[in-house]
């Protein structure tokens, strides 16, 4: 895999203090949700908040 | 040369996908001509998992989701055929069920020695094809020496929990971001891509960061 590099700075702040929202591309790929593994995932921040909406999180 | 496109994975050891889905961004990394800079960050499936679970993933299912075994079966063999797609051979009979948090302080360790995406590539191999156990911390060492890492001084950075709070920081900016499953990717610290998609997903966001980014300077 040529052109794949490694992290380049490990003193870097982990966590930023803000993070901008992400704009999701692609479609929904298999993934693993909590210890379950066969699903599509589509993870967004409208959807956390619909979840915790609806009661379901 | 322009400036790498930095790619922040969420991922954990014990997913299936993740391993899958590194290896689909590899193939659509290397579709595109240029630099990308990885770097894995920790999220942790199943926090509560003991060290030594005592059964096998089918078990592990079958009791913490109340799937029927008989049903357990073809989920899996799904999940091996998808990995035999990519060239992975999983090995699910001796796959050691266990707690995944050592295994993120080591890859937080190994990426502090600029080790990181080696000892990755390590650590899913060892669980998913070799067998190995990634929750002890001796296990673990053995794994890192055989990248070349100090095993003792793994062994006193995951004893002293050294790393710990870089493993709960990435679970924290996970959950920032909405994440809720992974293998998730980041690119440019603005797309998100979620799952084990195609390779040509991944190459075709890393093309467009690129083009925005030209735009930007022309």
């Amino acid at each position: 895999m040529s052109g794949l590099t490694g992290p380049q700075t490990a003193t870097m702040p982990v966590v930023p203090p803000v993070l901008a929202p992400l704009q999701l591309l692609g479609d929904a790929g298999a993934a693993c949700v909590g210890d379950f593994c066969d699903v599509p995932v589509r993870t967004d921040r409208a959807a956390v908040i619909d979840r915790l909406d609806s009661g379901d999180i | 040369m322009s400036e790498a496109i930095k790619v922040d994975i969420w991922s954990d050891v014990q997913c299936p996908w993740c391993y899958i889905g590194k290896r689909k961004f590899e193939a659509g990394a290397a579709l595109f001509d240029g630099q990308v800079e990885v770097e894995y960050h920790s999220f942790e499936l199943a926090p509560d998992t003991p060290v030594d679970f005592d059964g096998t993933p089918a078990d592990y299912l079958s009791q913490r989701k109340g799937i029927p075994l008989e049903q357990v079966g073809p989920m899996l063999d799904r999940v091996i055929g998808i990995a035999a797609d990519v060239g992975l051979d999983y090995h699910y009979d001796d796959i050691h069920q266990t707690n995944t948090v050592k295994a993120h302080e080591l890859l937080h360790f190994a990426k502090s020695k600029g080790r990181q995406l080696d000892m990755k590539e390590r650590l899913l191999k060892a669980y998913f094809v070799d067998g190995a156990h990634v929750g002890r911390i001796e296990d673990l060492a053995d794994l890192a020496a055989e990248i070349g890492l100090d095993r003792a001084e793994v062994v006193a950075a995951l004893e002293s929990n050294e790393f710990l709070s870089d493993v709960k920081a990435d679970v924290a900016q996970a959950q920032e971001y909405g994440i809720q499953g992974v293998p998730f990717f980041v690119i440019d610290g603005k797309y998100g891509v979620s799952g084990a998609q195609d390779a040509q997903t991944f190459t075709n966001v890393l093309q467009q960061v690129r083009s925005e980014r030209e735009e930007v300077t022309a």
